[in-house]
């Protein structure tokens, strides 16, 4: 998929889904950054993420998505959890980059290597770090996720997802 | 009827003379309970007479009179009645909170003699019928309030409070006493009905010149800026019981007297009375909220509130005066009855506040809003309490705070009917200074019930507070009030409209209240307000949402979680706001105002300050102390060091001074 | 009441003697004025009062009143005699006293103010003081005038014994004067005086005797400032 298709069936499935308002919290659990850099560069005027309707937030009471890159250090476990459970239902984990999946850092008396044992992550985005359309990708598919968790008894006026993408 | 006030006045003076005179009962066992119990059955007599009084008006006089002491005469008017139901409230529910609070020794019964000599005096001061007991009584009442003050004469705060008391209620009654005496010698007649009926005759100059010497003398005690420096050092000063009757009735007297000045011995004065006291009064409201929102001592915060509605009621007054100098009789009524009402109000939430914090101060020990909170769950019925204190004072619907300041507002938005542009636009203008004050008191008191009631508890004490053993009820009886006082606003506006015909023989009460318990105040067709009704409403709208969230609750599972903060490892008292804080906004707006004096002391000039403490002082010396008491001290003391050659301590010098006074004693005797 | 005056005019003997007394009872006032030595103060002192018990025998021989005989029985035993001695006896020969050195003011310049202020008493003062009819008894300008002398003897000595002297002669003019108008003075005003100047001889004995001779002579006197 070229990078002009991806940001369309984006701005498709928030739009028809969130009405173009997701919000999305980064967490950084002890990473060099780089994935922040990349992130960040998503809103700039090339990629625009606003325009496909994402949001970030510092806040986890508005988000709906939780970006989380880093190995997990030990000294933000305790506000990982605070974070995820401060986070309202229905929301989504995004492991960005290749540490928190246990690729970069073992485990040791500072890190947990992974944060997979910490918090359930649904979307893994891998790369070191991901490229920009790597993490428009990975987006896509958590969007597709959150979708299929929403109840569609409480989100009137959306359509209920297709069979066959229910998680 | 009429003399049923007059003998449920003598009954509480009785009352209060006995639980006066058990201090001297005292010894090994004082009787502080019976004490506290007698002055609780004065204010109740008291509160009778004054309701009574209130509703048939006038009663006899009771002539006491001789030929060495001149004609002395009580009797209960309306307008004394008015200011007799606070007294009597206050006098009651303060009882009822010291014989929960003080320690059974002989410094509490003396202090308590001290009470009840201080509410028989306002008593006597109320009742007064002619000039030499109103001067006797007044005098009387101050001094047996400044031993009320110096209950903990110990501390440097009692000491300093009383001395500043006594002083300038001295200064205050040398000017009252100088333009009472004025009057009765310009209408030959000590009593006040005589001289009220001949005040016409008096010369305008006189006029004018008493009105303004007894508008400086009850300023004094009121609390008119810049007159008003006893109050915020002598008011926090005793107990929360002496505290609460120096605030909601001492103070208010000056109002009282303000009132009896203008609108009975003086009526149909020119203009420019009117618009000098609403200018006082709306400065006093502004400047007094101004001075509350920097201080950290509750109690220190509270007496500033009482100059500030003290400002509001005697504004109130003062374009009552105004319209009713100009042409406007309906309108300067509806003021009068007004600020008689705010009268009312903050007297009773006042007492309140004051006894809350007096209640919190025993149960923790603290004063300082800085060291406090956390309050609302350790004492909730204190908390609900304050809260309903709060909200009358802020003046937030449906309390009687704000019915009010809304029917005060109305009056003075009337400005534009009169004739004279400049008494208009001074109106007008006081209007905004008192809608600025009201803004600046939310402020204040939302900082005053939020950091203590509200968060964690700032220090250990804070977090130990227990409400158990600690005298709740008299706060309760005065919230019932206030609640009372906003539901009732219509019987209450009656009374106060007999009130204001038999003062000033204006009748508006059949245009002011409608059927359906509406209150129309200025003008058909301008605005109008059912007190009851919005206090209904209000209260039924508060259902709503919870009735929406009874009935549509959507069904899912809640999960409960810790308040986000930042996901940080533990939440600690000193990250939450402190009062400081609060009102730190208002602080740096108004900086040419306050002029603080601030101090910074560095350890080095690095500027992430690794080398060393930092510290900060923050001293704030109030504009009229800097600009009038300071340079006024400094006068008298350059002229005491002038004529300080008098004492040169030689004997003979002495005797030659003495012996020169008295041969021209001789030689002018001698002419 | 003018009856008690009328009968003291200056044409009757008691009137006669009763001017003579006042004269000599201001003699005897600018005698203490000009004198130097402290014995002398008392001598004086003395036969003041010894002149003074006598105008009060004769007023009390005119009027008949016996409290003035006790009066003037009082005036002759205390005044006369006792104080005179007691303060010889303990101020005098204890602290061995004899020449006053501390004057404010020379001897001469206390003589002349003395003069001023007995041509002030007569002519400015008393006349307007006085009860309807009495002006022409003269002895009341000398009492006003020994009183104004006895305070300027206050004023211009520096020693304590000295002032007590002088507060001593005021109360002679204060005696002379009232006697002089008897009819309108009642006894317990008198007594009550006494009582005075008794219990005053005795704190000034007691606190002079404390002090001793330089402290009460003038040194401690001039630093009394708080």
């Amino acid at each position: 998929m070229t990078e002009a298709e991806l940001a369309a069936r984006l701005r498709d499935e928030v739009g028809r889904t969130f009405g173009r308002s997701l919000h999305i919290r980064t967490i950084d659990t002890g990473s060099c950054a780089a994935c922040e850099s990349e992130i960040r560069m998503l809103l700039a005027p090339h990629y625009d993420l606003t325009r496909l309707g994402f949001f970030f937030t510092p806040t986890p009471r508005h988000a709906d998505l939780l970006m989380v890159t880093g190995p997990g250090a030990v000294g933000m476990d305790h506000a990982l959890r605070l974070t995820y459970q401060a986070m309202p239902d229905p929301k989504v984990v995004v492991a960005v980059g290749a540490c928190p999946l246990g690729g970069v850092l073992g485990p040791d008396i500072l890190t947990h290597g992974s944060i997979q044992e910490l918090i359930p992550v649904d979307v893994v985005i891998p790369g070191c770090p991901p490229s920009p359309i790597a993490l428009l990708h990975g987006l896509l598919v958590a969007t597709g996720r959150l979708a299929a968790r929403v109840n569609p008894a409480r989100f009137m006026t959306a359509p209920p997802p297709a069979p066959g993408k229910t998680a | 009827m009429a003399t049923v006030a007059l003998g449920l006045a003598g009954a509480a003076a009785a009352a209060w003379l006995g639980a006066a005179g058990l201090v001297l009962a005292g010894g090994r066992r004082p009787a502080v309970s019976l004490q506290a119990g007698l002055i609780g059955l004065g204010g109740l007599a008291a509160l009778g007479a004054g309701l009574v009084g209130v509703v048939a008006g006038s009663s006899e006089s009771l002539a006491l009179g001789n030929q060495l002491v001149g004609p002395v005469a009580y009797r209960v008017t309306a307008l004394g009645a008015t200011f007799l139901t606070l007294l009597g409230l206050v006098a009651l529910t303060a009882a009822v909170w010291g014989a929960r609070a003080h320690a059974r020794s002989l410094a509490s019964s003396a202090y308590l003699a001290a009470l009840a000599l201080t509410a028989l005096f306002t008593l006597a001061t109320l009742c007064a019928a002619t000039v030499t007991a109103f001067l006797v009584a007044w005098e009387s009442m101050t001094l047996a309030a400044t031993f009320v003050v110096w209950r903990h004469h110990d501390r440097r705060e009692a000491a300093w409070g009383g001395f500043l008391f006594v002083a300038l209620g001295e200064a205050g009654f040398v000017c009252l006493t100088a333009a009472l005496l004025l009057l009765a010698t310009q209408a030959h007649s000590l009593d006040f009905q005589v001289i009220a009926a001949r005040s016409a005759t008096i010369g305008s100059g006189w006029r004018g010149a008493a009105f303004v010497l007894a508008l400086i003398g009850f300023g004094f005690k009121a609390g008119l800026v810049p007159l008003h420096l006893s109050i915020p050092e002598a008011d926090p000063a005793p107990p929360a019981d002496g505290s609460a009757v120096l605030s909601a009735v001492t103070a208010q007297m000056g109002v009282y007297g303000i009132a009896l000045v203008g609108f009975r011995l003086l009526s149909h004065g020119p203009a420019w009375w009117g618009l000098l006291t609403m200018s006082l009064g709306a400065t006093s409201a502004v400047l007094g909220v101004l001075y509350a929102l920097m201080e950290r001592d509750w109690k220190r915060f509270l007496a500033y509130s009482t100059i500030e509605n003290v400002g509001i009621a005697v504004t109130a007054l003062g374009a009552a005066m105004t319209f009713l100098s100009l042409g406007q009789p309906g309108l300067g009524a509806l003021l009068l009855i007004a600020g008689l009402y705010h009268v009312l109000n903050h007297g009773t939430a006042k007492a309140l506040l004051f006894l809350t914090a007096g209640t919190v101060e025993r149960a923790t020990g603290l004063r300082d809003l800085d060291r406090l909170g956390g309050l609302a769950r350790r004492m909730p019925r204190t908390a609900v309490i304050a809260l309903i204190g709060t909200l009358a004072l802020a003046a937030l619907p449906p309390l009687n705070g704000f019915v009010g300041e809304w029917l005060i507002f109305q009056g003075l938005f009337q400005g534009f009917r009169l004739s004279s542009h400049l008494a208009a636009v001074l109106i007008v203008a006081a209007g905004a200074v008192l809608a600025l004050a009201g803004g600046l008191a939310i402020n204040a008191f939302a900082r005053a019930y939020g950091i203590p009631f509200l968060g964690m508890a700032r220090s250990g004490a804070a977090g130990r507070a227990s409400e158990r053993g600690q005298p709740v009820l008299a706060g309760a009886i005065l919230a019932g009030v206030c609640c009372a006082l906003a539901l009732g606003a219509p019987l209450v506006l009656i009374g106060l409209a007999a009130v204001v015909r038999r003062t000033v023989g204006i009748v508006i009460l059949p245009r002011l209240l409608v059927p359906g318990l509406t209150l129309i105040p200025a003008h058909p067709g301008f605005s109008s307000l059912s007190p009851t009704y919005l206090a209904l409403a209000l209260v039924g709208l508060l259902g709503v949402p919870l009735l929406i969230l009874r009935l549509a609750r959507p069904r899912a599972a809640t999960r409960t979680v810790p308040v986000w903060a930042g996901g940080i490892l533990r939440f600690r008292p000193r990250m939450q706001y402190t009062a400081t804080t609060l009102a730190n906004p208002v602080g740096v707006t108004f900086e040419d105002l306050y002029r603080p004096h601030r101090d910074l002391e560095r350890a080095s000039d690095d500027p992430a300050g690794r080398s060393g403490p930092v510290h900060y002082g923050f001293r704030l010396l109030p504009v009229y102390q800097r600009f009038l008491y300071q340079p006024l001290v400094a006068a008298v003391e350059r002229a005491a060091r002038g004529l300080g050659w008098i004492q040169s301590g030689d004997v003979n010098w002495y005797l030659l001074l003495v012996f020169l006074t008295i041969l021209v004693a001789y030689v002018a005797a001698g002419r | 009441m003018p009856a008690g005056v009328a009968t003291l005019a200056p044409t009757t003997p008691a009137g006669v003697v009763l001017d003579l007394a006042a004269v000599l009872i201001l003699v005897s006032a600018f005698a203490c004025l000009g004198s130097k030595l402290f014995a002398r103060y008392v001598t004086y002192y003395g036969i003041q009062s010894l002149v003074l018990a006598v105008a009060v025998a004769t007023v009390a021989v005119r009027t008949g009143d016996r409290g003035l005989w006790v009066l003037a029985g009082l005036t002759l035993v205390i005044k006369a005699i006792a104080i005179p001695s007691a303060i010889r006896r303990f101020l005098l020969d204890r602290l061995r006293l004899q020449r006053d050195g501390g004057l404010a003011a020379g001897l001469g310049v206390s003589l002349i103010l003395g003069a001023v202020l007995t041509a002030l008493a007569y002519l400015v003062i008393g006349r307007d003081l006085l009860p309807p009819g009495v002006g022409t008894v003269p002895a009341i300008p000398v009492a006003t005038a020994v009183i104004l002398l006895g305070g300027l003897v206050m004023v211009v000595r520096r020693h304590a014994v000295a002032q007590l002297i002088g507060w001593l002669i005021i109360e002679n003019g204060v005696v002379l004067g009232a006697v002089t108008l008897a009819a309108n003075f009642p006894f317990i005003v008198e007594a009550g005086i006494f009582l005075d100047v008794v219990a005053s001889v005795l704190i000034m004995c007691g606190v002079v005797l404390g002090l001793g001779d330089d402290a009460a002579g003038g040194a401690a006197l001039r630093r009394l400032s708080g």
